[in-house]
């Protein structure tokens, strides 16, 4: 076995408030050897982060290293000084953080950031960092390396962006990199390619990689070994393939449980139920299907003083769906592809350009305010970020209220009280919440409070913009379980827009693919998940990193 | 009851409203968490403390000044029926400091003086004239022998004073102490203990502190300004101190009315064009933008000019100098308003282009709420913070203005007591042999310390509304 690189002994970090003081990171040990991929797996708040900022000793300001060793090729960092730190970062040590859109200075050239760590850890001359420079673009595979050196970062996409990072983290051959959730912004696609970057640099520098994630496919397919955190404790370590066909603690057994997969439709993920079974009469009948004829939202490009249009983006262009009543139909595509454009122009949340839709024989795209208004009930959406989705300002009641209130879908201020704590028992909250404000909830019960809110005026379709894409993996269970039960209950149908092909499979009826404004193949979610016909679907099917979860024997 | 008759100028009942929506809507905000926990934050921090002690103190000297009423005459005789009233208005501040601002002396004189600064031509007892600096007629005229007694008596009042100010602290202490104990249920020496403590998470021995010197000022100065001209005369004799104390009602006013009475302008058509989009937006940044290419000093020139011209063709219209000066200073409030509503309107204008977008307005839109039902409860409290922060930013580039526009006697009445005025007339005392710098001094020091602490509050507010800054 190769030598240990990094080793971590009872490691605690606590945060410090006047108030009071939050242990991050509890007690953990931990080993990394020469040339391992070391994973490290958790929800967010689990401690992940933390440790890696621990190791390099960038921890923000209120943060304390209480107790616990850190020994990196025999040396222990925590008792060196600031000054030589500097020099264990980069050099020995460096890292790459999620945002790629924010870890690059935008007024420095691409090609200057990289040199300028080279000639600050390697004493190079300008002249042969610029050569270096050019090595590593094309180590990180960027095409056209001597163009882009020369570029600012605003003119590179998100890929490319990570990629300039990875160089920049690889510029003096670090002995250990470590890799803060490298691809949780990227596309799926574009993540395979970092992955299989960051794999073969691994095996050509012969580097070990602490990998932090929570994505359990993207562990499977890059991790030797897998730790797995919670609550700011590593509750297991094993190597990847025990951890990935016998894992023994139970904490990750649940999330492998909450994994949505092919495998699982029909059945709960969570095997929890917060609704009687029986379906509720809605009147929605077999007709009621949403159908979407060669949407387009084209946005015009304006120039000059006089505002004239010189061209268009073309966001969507030329979309046909239909939505049959009590079916989920999954929009698929990178970001970009137009998938959130297309439900807001449903919605006429973004007036449509072109095409047409229509529903209960009313064509939505033409109809005036008024006969709108009286649709506004039918149709709904749930947005991704629940952050933002529910005004700051106002008490959880309200908010559910305001579209009873507004589409006077109730009048009776005692009635509609009453409506509100029934919907809030529907989506799995307490009565009380009514009276709370909405940052007093985390993430999965904001989401739970969009849903009712979206509920509140029954409406026939609600368009789900990504509902799961900010929450963690168990919090996305709880969510996608209880949209089942709504739609079981109510016979809702879904339009789900997402790009999280496991979502998919388990929760899709149809699916529709987009690409670059238009859809390029839709239907049964199995006959396109198993056999895709078009190019990019194949594409897309084979970036996504897969991974069986192992089933618990009944 | 006023000892008179009350006159209710405009800029009184503007300032007395103002007041009273703070009030207000601390009160509300008491009740809503999400108000309850930044305003919390400014009072929790010692900066904040400090500075609202501090400027409390100039508001309440502000509200005093702002009750105006026509005395009675004190010579009217019991048998006639009807009360007199004098024709000058003077406030319930005038009257507590009748004192200093009746005793005028014939010319200047220094802090602490007790004769004049200038030599005047005296008879003397024997008969023969002398060029000597004559004792004042109200300042230390109650010392036998001014050049002996003058400092134990100086000091002999400041000690009264501080003891003075020592008994009303520790009363207050008490009182404090006491309510706090009835409310939190611990023992009275224990709570009387923690407001020398800053530990407990409020800055009670910040609070405590600040409130004993600012009470040690207060009441040494009343104790010395009761036999004293503690900060000279100008020219005509006019106690310097009472000026200054006077100007705080004016720089205060300005302060205050000017951003209150640009806010409708500049929240209608922030939000209108951010909202709206479209030619509205168009329209609104155009006018603004050309308002803005305007000088401002030459705007407001041009419109003081006209004002003049109106009041000296509608001499019948005010009935007192005091109204005529208060319809100027309030129309020097609306024009300086017209000029600065452009840049809160413009941050206003970009706020809500972002939040038009949000998902929860976005949300409100999917329901079919109607577009001020949006503006009312989705835009407007969530822009609400940067009106607040602007408000208070405001305010001291505002006093300060007030000073550099009259220094160029196109501000406030030169009737009316300004800082600004103060230091336009001390102008021409700076090129006087012995120079007289008190006035320009006195001035400086009370806008100073306004200014300072106002600056200090916003920043406090800033820290404490800003969801970029908050913690």
């Amino acid at each position: 076995m190769s030598k240990i690189l990094l080793q971590v002994r009872n490691l605690t970090t606590e945060f410090r408030s006047t108030r009071r003081t939050v242990t991050a990171v509890n007690c953990i040990s931990f080993d990394i050897r020469e040339g391992q991929t070391f994973a490290l797996v958790g929800e967010s708040g689990s401690g992940k982060s933390v440790t890696a900022l621990s190791v390099i000793r960038l921890l923000p300001e209120a943060a304390r290293l209480t107790s616990g060793s850190i020994h990196f090729e025999g040396q222990d960092l925590l008792a060196l000084p600031e000054r030589e730190m500097r020099n264990i970062r980069g050099r020995g040590i460096s890292m790459i953080f999620q945002e790629p859109m924010t870890s690059l200075n935008p007024v420095l050239k691409v090609g200057r950031q990289i040199s300028e760590v080279l000639m600050r850890h390697r004493n190079l001359s300008a002249r042969e960092a610029r050569e270096r420079a050019l090595d590593l673009l094309e180590a990180v595979r960027i095409p056209k390396p001597d163009y882009t050196i020369d570029t600012y970062a605003h003119e590179l996409s998100g890929g490319m962006k990570q990629r300039v990072m990875i160089a920049i983290a690889l510029a003096c051959e670090p002995r250990l990199l470590i890799a803060d959730e490298p691809t949780t912004a990227l596309d799926v696609t574009i993540q395979a390619q970092v992955l299989g970057l960051i794999n073969d640099l691994r095996e050509r520098f012969g580097m070990a990689i602490l990998f932090i994630t929570h994505d359990l496919a993207v562990v499977k397919q890059v991790a030797d070994h897998v730790a797995v955190m919670k609550d700011g404790v590593i509750v297991e370590e094993s190597s990847n393939e025990v951890f990935f066909s016998d894992p023994k603690h139970a904490y990750s057994w649940d999330l492998f449980a909450a994994l949505p997969a092919m495998e699982k439709r029909g059945r709960p993920l969570l095997g929890q139920n917060h609704l009687p079974d029986k379906p509720a009469n809605t009147g929605i009948t077999k007709d009621d299907t949403l159908r979407v004829r060669d949407l387009a939202v084209h946005f015009p490009i304006r120039k000059g003083i006089f505002k004239r249009t010189v061209g268009y983006v073309k966001a969507v262009d030329g979309v046909s769906l239909e939505i049959p009543p009590g079916k989920t139909v999954a929009l698929v595509g990178e970001s970009g592809s137009g998938k959130t454009t297309v439900g807001k122009g449903i919605l006429r949340l973004i007036q449509p350009t072109l095409g047409e839709v229509t529903y209960r024989g009313l064509r939505l795209h033409e109809i005036d305010q008024s006969q709108l208004l009286e649709q506004r009930a039918n149709l709904q959406i749930v947005f991704q970020d629940p952050y933002s989705s529910m005004n700051p300002r106002m008490l959880v009641g309200q908010i559910i209220e305001e579209g009873i209130k507004a589409l006077s879908v109730i009048t009776d201020p005692q009635a509609r009280r009453d409506r509100v704590l029934e919907l809030l028992k529907q989506v799995g909250l307490d009565e009380d919440a009514h009276l709370r404000y909405p940052h007093e909830f985390s993430g999965g019960q904001r989401q739970r409070i969009c849903i009712a809110r979206a509920l509140a005026v029954n409406p026939k379709i609600i368009i789900c913009d990504e509902p799961t894409s900010a929450l963690d993996v168990s919090v996305q269970a709880q969510i996608l379980d209880l949209l089942n039960q709504l739609q079981e209950q109510y016979g809702i149908s879904y339009l789900f827009i997402t790009h999280n092909m496991s979502v998919v499979a388990y929760f899709a009826d149809r699916v529709a693919v987009m690409y670059q404004g238009k859809i390029v193949e839709q239907g049964g979610v199995e006959q396109v998940l198993t056999d895709p016909q078009h190019e990019y679907t194949k594409r897309l099917l084979s970036a996504v990193p897969k991974l069986v979860p192992p089933m618990r024997a009944a | 009851m006023l000892p008179g008759k009350p006159v209710f100028l405009l800029t009184d009942i503007l300032i007395f409203v103002l007041v009273l929506s703070i009030v207000s809507f601390f009160v509300y905000a008491m009740r809503k968490p999400h108000l309850r926990q930044p305003w919390g934050q400014v009072v929790r921090s010692r900066a904040g403390i400090i500075s609202m002690i501090v400027l409390s103190v100039y508001v309440a000297i502000a509200l005093l000044d702002s009750l105006h009423f026509h005395p009675m005459l004190e010579n009217h005789t019991t048998n006639s029926e009807k009360v007199q009233y004098s024709g000058e208005v003077i406030s319930v501040f005038d009257q507590l400091v009748s004192d200093i601002r009746k005793s005028t002396e014939k010319t200047y004189s220094a802090p602490f003086a007790t004769h004049l600064y200038a030599k005047e031509t005296v008879q003397m007892a024997d008969g023969t004239r002398q060029r000597v600096y004559p004792r004042l007629s109200w300042g230390a005229s109650h010392l036998e022998d001014p050049q002996t007694e003058k400092v134990t008596d100086v000091l002999s009042l400041a000690i009264t004073g501080a003891l003075k100010a020592v008994f009303v602290w520790m009363m207050v202490l008490l009182l404090l102490a006491l309510y706090l104990s009835v409310r939190s249920a611990q023992t009275f020496t224990a709570t009387f203990r923690s407001l020398f403590d800053n530990r407990s998470g409020m800055p009670w021995r910040t609070l405590s502190l600040t409130l004993g010197v600012v009470l040690l000022v207060l009441l040494v100065g009343a104790e010395w300004a009761s036999k004293y001209h503690v900060l000279g005369t100008d020219k005509v004799g006019e106690d310097v101190l009472y000026q200054a104390l006077k100007s705080i009602r004016t720089g205060v006013v300005i302060g205050t009315l000017t951003t209150l009475l640009m806010l409708p302008f500049a929240i209608t058509l922030g939000i209108m064009a951010g909202f709206f989009r479209g030619w509205i937006d168009d329209l609104i940044q155009y006018l603004y933008t050309t308002l803005n290419s305007v000088p401002g000093v030459l705007l407001i020139a041009a419109a003081v000019l006209m004002l003049n011209v109106y009041m000296s063709k509608h001499a019948e219209a005010f009935a007192s100098l005091t109204q005529r000066a208060d319809m100027r200073l309030l129309f020097l409030c609306l024009i300086l308003g017209l000029t600065s509503w452009t840049g809160l309107c413009r941050l206003l204008r970009a706020e809500t282009l972002k939040l038009r977008a949000v998902d929860y307005v976005q949300a409100a839109t999917a329901f079919g709420v109607g577009s001020m039902q949006t503006i009312f409860r989705h835009i407007l409290p969530n822009v609400m913070h940067i009106v607040l922060i602007t408000l208070v930013l405001d305010f001291s580039g505002l006093v300060l203005a007030e000073a550099v526009l009259s220094y160029i006697n196109i501000g406030v009445d030169p009737t009316m007591n300004s800082w600004g005025n103060m230091i336009n007339s001390a102008r021409l005392e700076m090129a006087r042999e012995p120079i007289v710098w008190w006035s320009l001094a006195a001035s400086l020091f009370f806008m100073f310390t306004l200014v300072l602490f106002a600056n200090l509050f916003a920043d406090v507010v800033r820290d404490a509304l800003d969801p970029r800054t908050s913690r």
